[in-house]
């Protein structure tokens, strides 16, 4: 039984680890970029080459997230974050720390969902030069463009 | 009534977040310090009060357990209140922060309410005149 109203489908085709990765990706670009889902979460083909960022935590489980947003999305998620109406004041270096911190925030929060009662070191972010292939990849769609992400486990490689 | 803060975290970007969230919340701030983590925030406190500091968990050098426990067993920073901002929500960890003398824990992704609800605990007197002012309006 749910204690609350469980809100609208978010994800289809979805199970375990996954549907916990795509709640916490809709929640982190919803509440930090006002960015909305446009279309239900779903596994993905690996993303071409965007731009990209990485994070690896260990501890109750060990493994890695990371995640690719399109160029065109990357500034305007920037813009968003840093409260800039004109993302063309949005420089490339502030583009790429924002990415990292996109990536430190989808991997905490998919974590805690989870395992909330587990233990976590989070590592620090940083940008990936070669998009992962392989299977596992979900993909976001929002009103601004694509973003795909992948949380994997070293136990389940 | 204007406030002193300091936010600690290694991401420039994240501060910038934080700074602009207390900004919308309406909190007057007349000094923002900022560190990119526990030593320089140290450093920092060590030559000037503030009266809140925001800290991340995870960052180089000194990470925010490491802050929190030498905040607390320094005589003159034992009283400062200090909330918790980090992506690292499991129960454990805020617990254990909780326990060192943490006044609150904001878990990102956070919606603007929730670090409007953490200020009004920490400033009480702010919270007061932000209530007088929103019932002024007819809220």
């Amino acid at each position: 039984m749910w204690d609350s109203d469980p809100g609208p489908a978010i994800a289809e085709g979805l199970s375990g680890a996954a549907i916990e990765m795509a709640g916490a990706a809709v929640e982190v670009l919803e509440t930090m970029f006002f960015e909305l889902p446009v279309d239900l979460v779903r596994e993905a083909e690996p993303p071409r080459a965007g731009l990209a960022s990485e994070v690896e935590f260990s501890g109750t489980r060990n493994g890695r997230l990371a995640v690719d947003v399109e160029p065109g999305m990357a500034r305007r998620l920037a813009a968003s974050f840093l409260g800039r109406e004109d993302e063309q004041t949005v420089t490339e270096p502030e583009v790429n720390l924002v990415l990292l911190e996109l990536a430190n925030m989808l991997c905490g929060n998919a974590l805690s969902r989870l395992e909330p009662r587990g233990g976590f070191q989070i590592g620090a972010p940083r940008p990936a030069l070669v998009t992962e292939g392989g299977a596992g990849w979900l993909m976001v769609p929002v009103e601004s463009g694509r973003l795909s992400v992948r949380l994997s486990f070293r136990d389940e490689a | 009534m204007c406030k002193r803060l300091l936010i600690v975290d290694d991401s420039p970007v994240m501060r910038s977040f934080v700074k602009r969230s207390i900004e919308i919340a309406g909190l007057q701030v007349d000094r923002w310090l900022e560190a990119g983590h526990g030593r320089e925030a140290l450093e920092k406190l060590g030559v000037e009060a503030v009266d809140l500091v925001l800290t991340d968990i995870n960052m180089p050098v000194l990470d925010g357990e490491g802050l929190l426990r030498a905040m607390r067993s320094d005589e003159r920073l034992r009283t400062v209140p200090v909330v918790v901002v980090s992506t690292d929500g499991t129960e454990l960890r805020m617990a254990r922060l909780m326990e060192l003398g943490a006044l609150g824990y904001l878990r990102k992704p956070f919606p603007p309410e929730r670090l409007c609800l953490l200020l009004e605990q920490v400033f009480p007197d702010w919270a007061e005149e932000r209530g007088k002012e929103l019932s002024d309006v007819g809220f």
